[in-house]
């Protein structure tokens, strides 16, 4: 019997120092496109933005991250377990000094750094950029890679667990979010269609909504609803309150300022701010007269969970809005999902408010 | 007898003048060398001073010093080019704010005040936001910066010539195109999408994250170029700082002066912001601090305000990338906390009229 | 010798005609006082002469056409004095009147530049003030460092905008003298402006009497100061003293009022 387990692990082991050595030089292609080569398998990650750090912990390789970006930093509440990761500055302007530093060893960089970023062609800090501040040292990597785009998620999330060697974890992620999004999709098919206005911002009285291209669009009409931004051209086109009322929509989904939402804050004081926000949008001018306010039927919504890959929890939380009856469990999605980043479920806590 | 001495008191005593403002030119040169030699040992990579400066020798002396080939990385591939720019930069904003305040004879006067700096921001935000302009790629937000610099002046310079060359009309138009540019950069802000709108504004922050070999050779060839003119009219400014009648007397040609300064003075601030985005202060101020210390003859005050900005620059960079490491500040919030207090240590201490 | 020729001359700015076909002659060492009210076109006479204005008519150097010289030509044989100077920020008296030697200087200051300022700045006793900021000056202190740059120029014509016009009364003597003193020691001709026709009667070889753009008489100040002239050029009774020379006292305005100007 122990014998057999010995022979097994060996098999295993020896399994995988041949696929790891049959595999590398790995060529993959980026999101930006760019044919990027990895010597050898990856041991250690630098993300430069929350998203990354997001995908790398789903994957289960958040114990390869090595250094974070400030924006990683900023959400302790995801990721505890990078909070003494080493800093490497703000997302748009990296410390690449710092980086070498990170990736060296005495004098040589073992090349088996990668620096994972968002494409953002023609950006001082998109992956063009940053690939040529990092040219000098040998040995980094630097892949692009977008992890907010819904209709990319399959793919970069494939790219990444190539990358990784973390193919099942990947597969098995994707079928988990497909998953999700069919029974969305299964739930709200044949439902009437809400007209639905999503807030992205009222800052200094001026209405940003979300346009044809953005990620809230997209999960509303997956959530059988007609976004009345849908026409657009913007992702974050600017609106009038005259114009929402004229298009009277049914349902008002406002998102909250504050991303720490419902995790940082007990939730007391969440409270009081989600109550004034609704009030600050209850009490405009006119807004009597829209079906939504009528029907109450006005949502502040915590927006860490409409982008990125719990964008799914979002979806599932929009259907539930928009469609009450529907037969699904946001908080269960959203229990799953935090599985996969090893972060305990927030009891509790408030995610969409009023509570659905 | 006496009279003879006395005329010879009066010569040594002016040759003594000018003898404290070629030290206080050395002296500032001194201190970048100083501050340039702290800076490229400071820095997030763990280098020791010896190994800093044996990567910066190995490459003088060949086979004299031995370096490693991280050393070298960083040192020639981060840090000194950046250190360059810094002196660069500030050199060529110190020169075109003394330049411009001489001519136009206002202590306010600055690649700011003149409409310059915000055709600037909107260069670089119709790149940023529409993706339009006048080259491709990477030097969209350059070539912008830089055509539409130029623009300015030509309009400043278009609008006051109905009116005549005089200060007053060019401050007027520089106003004017200011507010004009202005208007259109906060217009394409407001059509903007958040993430475009954020890069425009750290764009006119200003950086020196973007600098690179090619880049100090670029502003440093552009402002070689200007530079002769400008030292060569260094009496012509003073005349005009007289008055343009007084100058005109004295046989100079202030309107093609003025014109051809002014050219040059804004090709010099448009060879250094393109690369770094709109740095504030140092063109307004670099010159006021050497006019306090030195006087206002500009055979001394263009170069010492080179040195000046260069200085402060320099300085408050080397600061804004270290005090804070590894989050880098934007250099122009670190110039005005670094400049403002000297400033106004100055102001207060010299209470002389300059102007 | 005959030093200016003034020929024909006229000056308008757009349709408002301000000099009209002026004809003048300036000799050797002489000062040439340009009286009239305000607005006569005695500032505009001068701005013409060094060429600051471009008149119509001719203008002559020692024989040569003015509009033919080079600005820079013009300006080493044309010192001008302005009527006030502001000072370039931040610079010494020193510097301003070193800043005569522009014309003669291409950038580098030589010894006999140095020589030649300091020299003007002897003769006219600011050696005390030779290292102060200009700005901190007064009145009668910055117009004797404005002739003095203007003499460091080494013209060989004195233009002067009526340097005496913001100073109390020992300025206003302390500065004529001077400039009657360069004229004499120098060997050069002076045009000058001046509203007081008593210290215009003392300073000056010959007065033309400017109104409305015409000189309306030129010669000698003892047979050109009379109380009649005053009264048609300057609309004013006065009463004339001819001792030594000729003085002034203004009684009354004519068109009402008192005389105070």
């Amino acid at each position: 019997m122990i014998k057999w387990v010995i022979y097994s692990v060996m098999l295993l082991l020896i399994a995988t120092t041949f696929c790891a050595s049959a595999e590398y030089p790995m060529t993959i292609t980026d999101s930006a496109g760019r044919e990027v080569t990895i010597q050898m398998p990856v041991e250690r990650i630098i993300v430069m933005n929350s998203d990354a750090a997001e995908a790398v912990t789903v994957l289960g390789a958040a114990d390869r991250i090595v250094g974070i970006s400030d924006s990683v930093k900023n959400k302790a509440y995801y990721f505890p377990a990078l909070k003494s990761k080493q800093n490497v500055g703000k997302w748009n302007e990296p410390d690449y000094e710092m980086i070498g530093e990170i990736a060296r060893s005495g004098d040589k960089i073992v090349p088996n750094i990668i620096v994972i970023s968002y494409t953002y062609p023609d950006k001082p800090y998109g992956i063009i950029e940053v690939a040529k501040k990092l040219e000098p040292f040998t040995g980094i990597t630097a892949i692009g890679l977008d992890f907010y785009k819904p209709e990319n998620m399959t793919r970069e999330i494939e790219i990444l667990g190539r990358i990784l060697g973390k193919e099942a974890e990947a597969q098995r992620f994707i079928e988990w979010y497909e998953e999700k999004q069919a029974d969305v999709e299964n739930a709200v098919s044949g439902k009437n269609v809400p007209k639905v206005y999503v807030e992205w911002s009222s800052k200094g009285g001026e209405l940003t909504t979300m346009g044809t291209g953005s990620g809230a669009a997209q999960l509303v009409s997956m959530a059988r609803g007609y976004s009345i931004a849908k026409d657009l051209k913007d992702a974050y086109p600017k609106v009038g309150w005259e114009w929402v009322i004229s298009k009277n929509p049914d349902v008002i989904i406002k998102r909250s300022t504050s991303t720490a939402l419902g995790w940082e804050r007990p939730p007391s004081t969440d409270s009081v701010n989600l109550e004034t926000t609704l009030n600050e949008l209850l009490g405009r001018s006119g807004a009597q007269s829209v079906n939504a306010v009528k029907n109450r039927k006005v949502y502040v919504v915590n927006w860490e969970i409409m982008a990125g890959l719990d964008d799914v929890v979002g979806l599932t939380y929009l259907a539930k809005i928009l469609h009450p009856e529907v037969n699904l469990d946001p908080e269960s999605v959203y229990r799953e999902y935090l599985q996969f980043l090893g972060v305990k479920y927030p009891e509790d806590k408030i995610f969409v408010y009023p509570e659905i | 007898m006496s009279t003879a001495s006395e005329v010879t008191s009066l010569k040594e005593e002016y040759t003594r003048f000018v003898g404290r403002k070629l030290l206080f030119m050395a002296a500032v040169s001194l201190c970048i060398i100083i501050v340039a030699g702290v800076s490229a040992t400071l820095g997030s990579a763990n280098l020791s001073v010896w190994e800093v400066y044996s990567a910066i020798l190995a490459r003088a002396f060949p086979g004299h010093f031995q370096t490693t080939w991280f050393a070298e990385t960083i040192v020639w591939g981060l840090r000194l080019h950046r250190i360059l720019m810094g002196i660069v930069v500030g050199a060529g904003l110190g020169i075109a704010g003394a330049v411009m305040q001489g001519i136009l004879k206002n202590p306010l006067a600055s690649p700011f005040t003149l409409g310059i700096s915000s055709a600037a921001s909107f260069g670089a935000a119709l790149a940023i936001i529409l993706g339009a302009g006048f080259a491709g790629g990477e030097y969209l937000i350059i070539g912008n910066t830089f055509v539409f610099t130029l623009l300015a002046t030509f309009a400043v310079y278009g609008l006051a010539k109905y009116k005549g060359v005089t200060p007053e009309t060019m401050i007027l138009a520089g106003i004017a195109i200011m507010y004009f540019f202005s208007a259109m950069t906060s217009f394409l802000q407001y059509v903007g999408r958040a993430e475009q709108v954020q890069e425009v504004v750290f764009w006119m922050m200003g950086s020196l994250g973007r600098s690179s070999w090619e880049k100090v050779y670029a502003s440093t060839i552009m402002i070689l170029i200007c530079l002769p003119y400008i030292i060569l009219k260094s009496w012509d400014i003073n005349a005009i700082g007289a008055g343009d009648e007084t100058a005109a007397s004295l046989g100079v040609n202030v309107e093609r002066t003025r014109v051809i300064s002014m050219t040059f003075a804004s090709l010099i601030t448009a060879s250094v912001i393109c690369f770094t985005g709109t740095i504030g202060f140092i063109g307004l101020v670099a010159p006021h601090m050497t006019r306090m210390i030195i006087g206002g003859d500009h055979r001394f005050l263009i170069p010492g305000s080179a040195l000046m900005g260069a200085l402060i620059l320099l300085a408050a960079d080397t600061l804004a990338r270290t005090i804070l490491a590894p989050v880098i500040l934007p250099v122009g919030i670190m110039t005005s906390f670094l400049g403002v207090p000297f400033f106004v240590y100055l102001f207060l201490k010299r209470r002389k009229e300059f102007w | 010798m005959v030093k200016i020729t003034i020929n024909n001359v006229s000056f308008s700015y757009g349709s408002s005609v301000i000099l009209n076909d002026l004809n003048i002659v300036v000799e050797d060492s002489e000062i040439l006082g340009l009286v009239g009210p305000n607005g006569s076109g005695k500032t505009t006479l001068i701005k013409c002469i060094d060429r600051i204005l471009k008149p119509n008519g001719s203008i002559f150097l020692d024989g040569r056409d003015l509009s033919s010289m080079s600005r820079g030509e013009i300006a080493r044989e044309i010192g001008y004095v302005p009527q006030s100077g502001s000072g370039a920020m931040g610079t010494t008296v020193f510097e301003t009147i070193l800043m005569g030697r522009r014309p003669h200087i291409s950038w580098r200051v030589s010894e006999r530049d140095l020589d030649i300022v300091s020299d003007v700045i002897e003769l006219l006793h600011l050696e005390d003030l030779a290292m102060r900021e200009f700005g901190q000056l007064s009145g009668g202190q910055r117009q004797k460092v404005l002739i003095a740059r203007a003499l460091a120029q080494e013209p060989s014509v004195l233009l002067l905008d009526e340097p005496t016009s913001n100073l109390d009364m020992k300025h206003q003597l302390e500065v004529m003298e001077i400039i009657r003193e360069m004229v004499q020691k120098k060997n050069i001709s002076a045009v000058m402006a001046v509203h007081d026709l008593n210290l215009a009667a003392r300073f000056v070889d010959k007065l033309a009497i400017l109104k409305n753009g015409r000189i309306w008489a030129a010669g000698e100040a003892s047979s050109l100061l009379t109380a009649e002239i005053i009264r048609e050029v300057y609309g004013v009774e006065a009463v004339v003293m001819q001792l030594e020379r000729p003085f002034v006292i203004p009684i009354r305005s004519l068109n009402g009022g008192v005389a105070c100007d």
